[in-house]
């Protein structure tokens, strides 16, 4: 188990290695310095920017920048912000991340849930009607992109119904959360319902299960230990293809809500073209992502033994 | 060793003086994939023009591996193929298509093997196209082939899917003559098919050979359909031939412990004159990864049980060794024959 | 060339019985042939797209406007088959050109292995710890920057083409170029179990060359996966593209796209639903009748997928 997570983490270092050195390139692709947009009607003396530059490395050439910003990174510096020189990066991560990844976390975890309820109610009903409907609803909220989502239940939530406010941030546990919550829990949540339903189908067909049922062991006890079990493990994959995008926060959603989290800081960013913010909310990404499929790696290795001769 | 391998060498030419010359040659060939698994693990042999040569052996014995390395399909890790004198696993993109043009192959699954977007025409039509014939050539020479195995022109717009199973074989061998080949390697050509079918099938392929004086490897499990089709027979057991000899003198009287287990599992007629009791293998092949020392056989070996468990068995690697037609990598190859009878006294 | 026929062989065959049976499938279809129909006629209708008129801004639906008019007094009906236009157009080539990457990575890995497919495809991977919106983002940040910027070089063809679609190449560029990997992906691992099809040993035992094997056997026998992976990609762009004209990264104003005209909606949601309401309708109906098709598609295509049409 533990060489097991090891070889994991190991071999995520390239990747991330990847994910920064396309992130910087693309950072740096970027046409003009980042002091001409701060203050794009009176343009600023040459000598002050020559002077920012210096102060902020970025007169150096671009691989000792390259190696440079990944030290740092390594050790925890994420750097300074350009838009907001008071802060630094660290600074930011720190004050934003957490309330994106609380909302994450209660979206997915409702995603799951409902997911799981919806897929296997689907699978197991008897009523074409009932499991048609549930399908349809399915591919409709997995259709619909969130931001719409978002707006039309604020539009009807809060405009028309007064339910919950229409922007602003109270904390997790207020009516404010309703609506990112949900807006980020549909579409997790109908791909997990459609997952699950096409394995629990596909399990009931199995033979371990039919000569359970010829057993006669009930249909409650077949559903809960051998369905279930059996129908977690895609589940559990598409959970966490899902989880990373989700925990760290839509843009979307973030900047309709009025959410003060990490995604709506990325899209501020990238219009101020703040590389080190551009730089490391991209790693921040990519680490939770990375994160995410070596749970989901872990959680495998745990549910379905077959997976453990694959480590050699 | 290589005094050894000589004497293989001369002895295997005494045993085809009757037979043509060498057509297809294999020294000291070796596969070995990237997981460890020797699937050919040092096999030399040498094919006669005009012949039927069976290949038989549990799956996963190397025998599939070794015809489709016979044929570079499949590269060699070590060891040579030689196609009429020429070292087609020295060669490589152009020369290489060109040297083995007169090599064809029939393969197991009827299908896989007839790319299900193409109609019978084209598939038969391709090594054609590839040798640049033109279109009215092409199209008279497949609609000769059609004819050749039985399906007719009528099938030439067809696709593979409106055939049956052994129709589909037929599309596979006509696809096979069309280039004018030498000799042709039949990967299990029959044992996807349904019994009936196999015996028109094994009868296509003999008519086939005399008229057109083809050569073939005859790879199969099935000593029933070897028997009827082999002129010579090689036994392989994890990727080496353990016994190699004429047809009638190996399945009359097999000198390797392994190939009469083998014997002793084909059913046979009640009339039949010797009744033998079917010979156990206990337990599966070793993982041919890690092969124990000595000889590959002796863990299932019911011969090196009878007699007490020799230590050369566990010690010594058995060569191929024996006179020129009847060869068997085995110890005590004498004992095999009257061992086995005395299995059933 | 042999391609073409088969498939529309199999298209015939399949698509009457498959309506019939599938109501659904036969309005999603009506819809989107609606959505062209709209789109390809948005030059005939009454209004201009781009005429403002400030005297009725912000009116609700009406006889004279059949969806009323934005904050600017446009029409909406007519700016909403402009909008179609646009999506459609950069959602279909930004496909064709991901699709076409995706065949010639995919393709390469899967039927060269050894060190090119382990380059190729550590770098996919890679990229997958990117989300695709923030991936898109970024790119699309780059490709504006880069492309509106006045250049004297060799980019000035680009920069040209981009300035007279209204931003429309940027987005494809950055569509094309994000979508590409899942499509790469779907190909390689089809190449790699084709190349040892018994069909394609007979080929090269006949003497075909690497290319002529991939021609005549491998390419067409991908054509359904090449099918499936475009039925993903395809709502994916539309999605896309409306987030990016959402944030201000896609599509310029005034060039009116869906995107752009949700953001405009949820800017003035409260006060005037109906602005946030028709475009929403619009991409949600859109995307869910492209998923109902791609669905019936995959289903038909895919044997994997033929169980129930799991997907997304």
């Amino acid at each position: 188990m533990f060489s097991f997570i090891l070889k994991r983490v190991l071999a995520s270092i390239p990747t991330l290695l990847v994910v920064y050195t396309v992130t910087f390139a693309i950072a740096h692709l970027t046409p003009g310095s980042p002091w001409d947009s701060a203050s794009a009607n009176r343009p600023m003396e040459p000598a002050a920017k020559a002077a920012l530059d210096a102060k902020y490395n970025l007169d150096a050439p671009l691989h000792i920048q390259y190696v440079g910003y990944l030290w740092g990174a390594v050790q925890g510096d994420l750097g300074p912000s350009f838009r907001d020189p008071t802060q630094s990066v660290t600074d930011i991560v720190k004050k934003f991340l957490p309330t994106s990844l609380a909302l994450g976390s209660m979206a997915i975890a409702l995603a799951i849930v409902m997911g799981l309820l919806l897929g296997v109610l689907a699978a197991l009903t008897r009523s074409r009607a009932l499991e048609t409907a549930i399908l349809f609803f399915c591919t409709f909220c997995v259709s619909l992109p969130t931001y719409i989502i978002t707006a039309v239940l604020i539009v009807t939530l809060g405009v028309g119904l007064g339910l919950v406010p229409t922007f602003g941030w109270k904390g997790l546990f207020s009516t404010s959360a309703i609506v990112p919550v949900v807006s980020l829990a549909l579409a997790p949540m109908a791909a997990i319902a459609r997952y699950c339903r096409n394995c629990v189908l596909e399990v009931m067909h199995k033979d371990f299960v039919r000569s359970a049922r010829a057993k006669g062991v009930k249909r409650g006890r077949i559903i809960a230990v051998h369905i279930l079990r059996n129908a977690i493990i895609p589940v559990v994959t598409v959970a966490g293809s899902y989880a990373s995008s989700v925990l760290v926060g839509s843009f979307f959603v973030e900047s309709i809500a009025g959410v003060p989290g990490f995604g709506r800081y990325f899209v501020l960013a990238v219009s101020a073209r703040d590389y080190p913010v551009i730089i490391a909310t991209t790693l921040v990404y990519a680490v939770i992502v990375v994160l995410c499929n070596l749970l989901v790696d872990i959680a495998h290795f745990i549910i379905d033994p077959r997976t453990r001769e694959d480590v050699r | 060793m290589s005094e050894l391998l000589k004497q293989i060498g001369e002895t295997t030419n005494n045993a085809g003086a009757r037979l043509g010359d060498t057509i297809l040659e294999a020294r000291d060939l070796h596969v070995i994939f990237g997981t460890g698994v020797r699937a050919v693990d040092g096999i030399n042999l040498k094919i006669y023009r005009g012949e039927t040569l069976g290949v038989v052996g549990e799956s996963g014995c190397g025998k599939s591996t070794l015809g489709r390395t016979l044929c570079m399909l499949e590269a060699p890790t070590g060891g040579s193929v030689a196609l009429n004198g020429l070292p087609i696993s020295d060669m490589k993109g152009s020369s290489l298509r060109e040297a083995r043009k007169s090599l064809q192959m029939v393969f197991q699954d009827p299908y896989s093997s007839l790319d299900p977007r193409q109609r019978a025409g084209e598939i038969i039509g391709e090594p054609l196209l590839l040798a640049g014939v033109d279109k009215k050539q092409r199209q008279s020479r497949v609609n000769e082939l059609l004819d050749l195995v039985s399906i007719g022109a009528s099938g030439y717009a067809k696709f593979p899917r409106e055939f049956s199973g052994g129709q589909r074989q037929r599309i596979g061998i006509a696809r096979s003559l069309a280039a004018n080949p030498e000799i042709i390697i039949c990967d299990e050509p029959v044992s996807a098919l349904d019994v009936s079918v196999q015996a028109q099938i094994v009868n296509l392929l003999v008519s086939l050979q005399r008229k057109l004086n083809l050569t073939y490897v005859f790879i199969s499990h099935d000593l029933a359909v070897v028997r009827q089709m082999a002129d010579r027979v090689a036994v392989m057991y994890l990727g080496r031939i353990v016994e190699l000899a004429d047809a009638d003198k190996i399945f009359a009287a097999p000198r390797h412990p392994y190939t009469a287990a083998l014997l002793s599992a084909v059913p046979r007629m009640p009339t039949s004159s010797a009744k033998r009791k079917p010979i156990s293998l206990p337990g599966d092949p070793p993982s041919p990864m890690h092969l124990p020392p000595g000889c590959r056989f002796q863990a299932r070996c019911w011969l090196r049980q009878k007699l007490g468990s020799p230590d050369v068995c566990s010690a010594v690697d058995p060569m191929l060794s024996g006179t020129g037609d009847h060869q068997a990598a085995c110890h005590f190859q004498e004992h095999v024959d009257a061992q086995r009878g005395a299995q059933n006294a | 060339m042999t391609i073409v026929p088969s498939i529309q062989r199999r298209g015939v065959s399949l698509l009457p019985t498959s309506i019939r049976s599938k109501p659904g499938l036969a309005v999603a279809i009506a819809f989107l042939v609606l959505i062209v129909v709209v789109a390809a006629s948005a030059s005939f209708l009454p209004y201009d797209a781009y005429r403002q008129d400030l005297l009725h801004r912000n009116s609700p639906p009406s006889w004279n406007h059949i969806l009323g008019t934005d904050e600017l007094g446009r029409d909406m009906l007519a700016r909403l088959a402009i909008g179609a236009r646009v999506s459609l157009v950069v959602a279909v080539t930004s496909t064709v050109a991901a699709v076409l990457i995706g065949i010639a990575v995919g393709a390469i890995a899967g039927y060269k292995r050894g060190w090119i497919d382990s380059v190729c495809m550590r770098f996919v991977d890679s990229m997958y710890a990117f989300p695709d919106t923030l991936f898109a983002i970024l790119i699309a940040g780059v490709v504006k920057g880069q492309l509106s910027q006045s250049s004297t070089d060799f980019f000035s063809p680009i920069t040209a083409l981009y300035k007279m679609s209204g931003g429309l190449f940027g987005v494809f560029l950055t569509l094309s170029f994000t979508s590409w990997l899942v499509c790469a992906r779907i190909v390689r691992a089809e190449v790699i179990i084709l190349r040892s099809a018994e069909y394609v040993a007979a080929a090269r035992l006949a003497g075909a060359s690497d290319l002529f094997v991939m021609r005549r056997h491998i390419l067409p026998n991908c054509l359904p996966v090449i099918i499936v992976a475009a039925t993903f990609v395809v709502p994916s762009a539309i999605l896309l593209e409306a987030g990016l004209s959402f944030l201000g990264v896609g599509v310029d104003p005034p060039t009116p796209s869906w995107g752009a005209m949700i953001a405009s909606g949820v800017r003035s949601m409260q006060s005037y639903p109906h602005l946030l309401i028709t475009p929403a309708i619009a991409v949600g109906l859109t995307l869910l009748s492209i998923n109902v098709v791609g669905d019936a598609l995959r289903e038909h295509f895919d044997p994997s997928f033929r169980r129930g049409g799991e997907a997304s």
